[in-house]
């Protein structure tokens, strides 16, 4: 159960990745340098910090992941919180390796002890907020597929939607 | 070409001026430093109105320095370390584009505060050079033209007017202001009916507001809000007269041997540098901005910057005072339809203590938290400074969404002009095209948290007479920074005052200052409406003394 999660997330990190090849172009010289476990590591905790309950999606659901690789690619996402992002994703990695080999229960505590610590705490804020962007945007965006999360939460959308993203003329 | 007049900005101080003196022949030119939007460009798009720097510069091209008191000293902050935006919308229109049309006029002693209440120390108030009769009919323009809907309230500081009625009637109602109106009259409260700057019915090619359920902080679809881009720059455009340069950004203007401005010097989005010519010229480009173009124009003739022999450009900074607070509706208050019924407005206020006899008062606005989810989702992660996550965080925002309510209401008191707060330009500090930022000195008066506290005693009990739960509130002396005025006082005396009583420099014969710098105090409302009808006042100045004044 456990190698069958582990694989499943690195397919949906595969997928994500290689469908915004845009990011890498931006992010130039140093974008192959990310390691795979970079985006490893943020697809297995969103999952934890937004897991499916009984009324709402999950991470996976919504396409977390793919919603932040692919919108990080825009010249509109604040570098800094990319930064975080990836860093964050990298202490956090090499402080709790065996994470992704925990169960649900250990992986809440895993959470709970980094939260304790400001910068890991930041991280996770962070991530958690990318997440609901990705739970709670128009679809336009690559999360909330088929408005998952509006249709949730009862949430009427405004009027009109976009058709283009970032606020582009029509 | 040389025009007969060149305003500089397209937000409220602006789109009056064009849309009179277009109408009157004259030829104008608008230069706005952002882009071109239609309606049919709008959307109503959290990522892109309220996650995404879009309509205004990125901070790190373009920013402000912040200087703010801390640990018995001034700290200055360049605003891309920060994240606090004082850029409020660079599109044609500005951010008159994303208000949300709150509409209220200052009243007659807000005209004269100084002679109402006396000196408050270390406040430098003063009163206007004109009475609230000569801007009467300027309030009742904009109220046609820009359009304005309600119900006149009766109160006890309720303005002279000269109609009986607003032009359009009341938007629709949620029905919490049944809720609302019983606790008034239950705690002997006077509930306000607050009038919108948004269309309840058509008019001309701009369609009646169609509850959307998005409307503070986005551009409207419909163009039912009284944004100065919809209401007047497009009729404006309309007569041949208006030509509307996208993308210029003003940095300097230029006077000649006469002392009156010659042409205005622009960058283009690529960062060439072109220049205008006109007769007159007209600065509104919202009140930090206008404060740092006539510093940043200093030359030989004009050392401390333009129109500044009084030194007094920059100084007397205003924003609002006060800040907001919330309480929660729920099932047990409404039935789930009725309770999460989209897009209707509460369009509720309490003025009672607008005046009082010992001291300034205010005004508290009450309006239904925003819809935004991806905010209103965020905030919900946080419990007693902890980080919650997991199955907690996402049953908290089913359950918040699913069943929950919140009713906001925001405090507007006078900011107290003050010599702790000001505009200046610092030379070290440059945006991406080397044109020194505006540093903004952030000093409040204590008065202003006093009074903030005062009226949110009375919000609360109000909402705790509503029933409502989980009431709190946050009253601070740091400022929303979308309501900005003063920097650019008028008066009748060239040694204290930037304007003449018709926002005309006193120094520059060819120059008016029209947004809201001009205002000696802001009274305690939001500003947009007084500086639309200002501008209309200008306007109308102009228009009868353009062949004296060109």
């Amino acid at each position: 159960m456990r190698c069958a999660k582990i694989a499943t997330m690195k397919r949906r990190t595969f997928i994500a990745l290689s469908a915004t090849s845009p990011f890498f172009l931006r992010m130039d010289t140093y974008a192959h340098e990310i390691p795979a476990y970079v985006w490893e590591t943020i697809a297995i905790v969103q999952d934890v910090l937004v897991p499916k309950t009984q009324q709402m999606p999950s991470a996976q659901d919504i396409n977390a992941l793919f919603y932040l690789v692919s919108n990080s690619a825009s010249e509109y996402f604040d570098a800094n919180d990319l930064n975080l992002l990836i860093k964050g994703a990298s202490v956090f990695h090499h402080r709790f390796p065996d994470f992704s080999d925990q169960n649900t229960q250990s992986q809440y505590q895993i959470l709970e002890t980094a939260s304790k610590n400001e910068y890991l705490e930041q991280w996770l804020s962070k991530l958690i907020y990318y997440t609901i962007e990705a739970m709670f945007s128009d679809p336009i965006y690559g999360g909330n597929p088929r408005e998952l999360a509006w249709k949730a939460t009862l949430h009427v959308s405004g009027n009109p939607r976009p058709i283009k993203k970032y606020g582009s003329k029509a | 070409m040389k025009y007969d007049v060149c305003i500089i900005g397209s937000g409220a101080g602006a789109g009056p001026l064009a849309y009179e003196l277009s109408h009157a022949g004259k030829k104008v030119v608008i230069l706005e430093k952002g882009d071109i939007y239609s309606e049919q460009d709008f959307s109503k798009d959290e990522i892109a109105y309220t996650k995404r720097t879009i309509f205004t510069p990125k901070l790190s091209d373009e920013y402000h320095t912040i200087e703010t008191f801390e640990d018995g000293e001034w700290i200055k902050t360049p605003t891309y370390e920060n994240n606090w935006n004082f850029w409020n919308g660079s599109l044609l229109g500005g951010s008159s584009n994303f208000m949300s049309g709150f509409f209220h006029r200052l009243k007659p002693n807000d005209f004269k505060l100084k002679s109402v209440y006396g000196v408050y120390e270390g406040a430098n108030i003063e009163d206007w050079p004109i009475r609230y009769e000569e801007l009467e009919p300027y309030y009742d323009l904009v109220e046609k033209i820009v359009g304005v809907s309600g119900h006149v309230t009766e109160y006890a500081h309720q303005e002279p007017r000269s109609t009986n009625a607003y032009p359009y009637p009341p938007l629709e109602e949620h029905p919490i202001v049944e809720k609302f109106d019983a606790a008034c009259q239950a705690l002997n409260f006077t509930p306000f009916i607050t009038p919108r700057a948004i269309l309840s019915q058509a008019q001309g090619n701009r369609n009646p507001c169609y509850y959307s359920h998005y409307c503070g902080s986005y551009a409207c679809s419909s163009g039912a809000k009284g944004s100065s881009r919809a209401a007047l720059l497009q009729p404006a455009l309309a007569t041949g007269n208006l030509h509307i340069i996208a993308n210029a950004f003003v940095i300097k203007l230029e006077t000649d041997q006469t002392q009156k401005i010659q042409k205005a010097l622009y960058l283009t989005k690529e960062g060439t540098q072109k220049e205008i010519k006109a007769k007159l010229f007209i600065l509104a480009a919202q009140a930090v901005e206008s404060s740092r173009l006539l510093l940043n124009s200093k030359n030989a003739a004009f050392p401390n910057g333009l129109a500044n022999s009084s030194g007094a450009v920059g100084k007397n900074l205003l924003f609002s005072g006060g800040g907001m607070g919330s309480g929660e509706f729920d099932l047990s208050h409404f039935s789930q339809e009725i309770l999460l019924q989209p897009g209707l407005f509460v369009n509720r206020a309490l003025t009672d203590w607008y005046f009082t006899p010992q001291f300034k008062g205010g005004l508290i606005d009450f309006l239904f938290e925003h819809a935004n989810p991806i905010r209103r989702a965020n905030a919900l992660k946080w419990e007693d400074n902890t980080l919650i996550f997991g199955p907690k965080l996402q049953d908290k925002i089913f359950q918040t969404f699913t069943t929950k309510r919140v009713l906001n209401f925001e405090i507007f008191n006078d900011w107290m002009p003050n010599d702790n707060c000001f505009v200046s330009v610092d030379e070290k500090y440059r945006d991406k095209y080397g044109i020194p930022v505006a540093n903004i000195r952030i000093g409040a008066h204590p008065e202003d948290v006093r009074v903030g506290e005062f009226l949110a005693t009375k919000a609360v009990q109000l909402l705790e007479h509503m029933g409502a739960k989980n009431i709190s509130y946050s009253i601070s002396p740091l400022p929303s920074q979308n309501l900005q005025a003063g920097g650019c006082r008028f008066g009748n005396n060239p040694k204290k005052h930037v304007l003449n009583r018709y926002c005309r420099s006193h120094d520059i014969p060819n120059l008016f200052v029209t947004d809201g710098s001009f205002m000696p105090t802001g009274g305690s409302v939001p500003y947009t409406w007084t500086i639309y009808a200002n501008a209309f006042r200008i306007a109308d100045y102009i228009k009868n003394h353009f062949d004296l004044l060109a």
